[in-house]
């Protein structure tokens, strides 16, 4: 399955504790699903996730990365979208119209070349440099939105780092604990079966009695 | 400043008020002020969890029946935000919608049928006098008008609203992160 075909297919959440909470689709309308299921299976393989718990937390990880990355190229797209918008023909098309669609999937390209945008610029006296400034001076609000949700994310997956390694080597330790506990017990068994031996009298020296 | 007399009138006029009299009605007036939800506690039996397959679940984990209530609450609070913050965020996929005379026209239509009452009244008035006067034209240039920059007015108040919203979606999806690190962290340490 190509990509765009399975584009905004809705991901059953993974984990077995996402699906018994009722956990949403993390993929929004567009959004290649192949990707995202490659790269969770990626990150639980990596982290060596293997309790539930542990394989929810490898999934919330990812989905804090997802984010990053989906906050990114809205970042870039909304900027992209807003120099389309600058770039207009006709400033008061109610359509998106053909040219404004050109331009717009050249520049989401990176295609600065292109003869269509070069002589939209021209038409508007418009340098690269001023037109991206002007279109994030037009995003700015939805720009800054946009960055705190990042640092916010930044923070989440830190977090969340940090108490799957606390509950990693909980697990450690608690099954260093339960082997010691076991060595103990066996150590003792070990003391009494010897006490006992000790203890019985044999049928010699109770006939030396 | 309101007068005592004005005051004692108010609160008078005020139990007469009609408010929902019935149980359902009483229900659903209840749930008025009710904007996104993210502030109430999770009820883990009114979603409908199975707490016993997730205690099994978390029992591996090396965590008791509380510690894993605790825990599901907090990741049902924290997926309740994910998802608020997702909707946030397909709303703001949907492409914007620039405030041409023709958009405005457009939408001030939907939210007021009256515009199109208006226009009617003078083709009417047209069709059966053959001829409307300067007078009506101009006093319904004015309505429509007045129809349209209160449209205007209200899509720049959903504008700023939607802002809002998506500025308090980030400080309760950070509460809820917080508190969902906190607690795995205390169970990790306890």
């Amino acid at each position: 399955m190509t990509k765009k075909a399975n584009a905004g297919e809705q991901v059953v959440p993974f984990s077995q504790i996402s699906q018994l909470i009722g956990a949403t689709s993390p993929l929004l309308p567009g959004e290649p699903a192949d990707a995202y299921k490659a790269g969770l299976q990626a990150t639980i393989a990596e982290l060596g996730a293997t309790t539930p718990l542990q394989i929810y937390l490898a999934e919330k990880i990812f989905d804090c990365l997802w984010w990053i990355r989906r906050s990114e190229s809205f970042k870039r797209a909304s900027i992209v979208r807003a120099m389309g918008d600058l770039l207009k023909v006709e400033r008061l098309e109610t359509k998106i119209s053909k040219t404004t669609s050109h331009i717009t999937q050249a520049l989401l390209d990176g295609n600065l070349e292109d003869p269509v945008v070069v002589k939209a610029m021209e038409q508007h006296n418009y340098t690269l440099e001023i037109l991206t400034q002007e279109a994030m001076a037009k995003r700015r609000e939805q720009l800054a939105n946009v960055d705190e949700q990042i640092a916010l994310r930044v923070k989440t997956l830190s977090g969340l780092q940090s108490s799957y390694e606390t509950l990693v080597n909980r697990k450690i330790h608690i099954e260093r604990l339960q082997l010691q506990n076991e060595l103990l017990r066996r150590d003792l068994e070990a003391v009494d079966v010897e006490a006992i031996a000790h203890d019985k009298p044999t049928k010699a020296s109770g006939k030396q009695a | 400043m309101t007068s005592p007399l004005k005051r004692q009138a108010n609160r008078r006029n005020a139990r007469r008020s009609t408010g929902p009299k019935t149980p359902e009605g009483r229900v659903v007036s209840s749930l008025n002020a009710i904007k996104h939800g993210l502030n109430l506690p999770v009820d883990l039996i009114a979603n409908g969890v199975n707490l016993k397959v997730i205690c099994e679940l978390l029992s591996s984990d090396g965590l008791d029946g509380e510690q894993s209530k605790e825990l599901v609450a907090k990741l049902m609070d924290y997926e309740r935000n994910q998802a608020h913050q997702l909707a946030i965020f397909k709303k703001w996929q949907e492409p914007e919608v620039e405030l041409t005379p023709e958009v405005v026209d457009k939408k001030a239509r939907e939210r007021y049928p009256e515009i199109d009452m208006l226009d009617e009244m003078i083709q009417d008035e047209l069709f059966f006098t053959g001829k409307v006067s300067a007078r009506d034209v101009k006093k319904v240039a004015r309505i429509k008008e007045a129809m349209y920059r209160d449209w205007i007015k209200l899509h720049n108040h959903q504008q700023r609203a939607g802002v809002r919203d998506a500025k308090t979606a980030v400080r309760y999806y950070k509460r809820s992160s917080n508190q969902l690190i906190k607690t795995l962290k205390a169970l990790g340490d306890g």
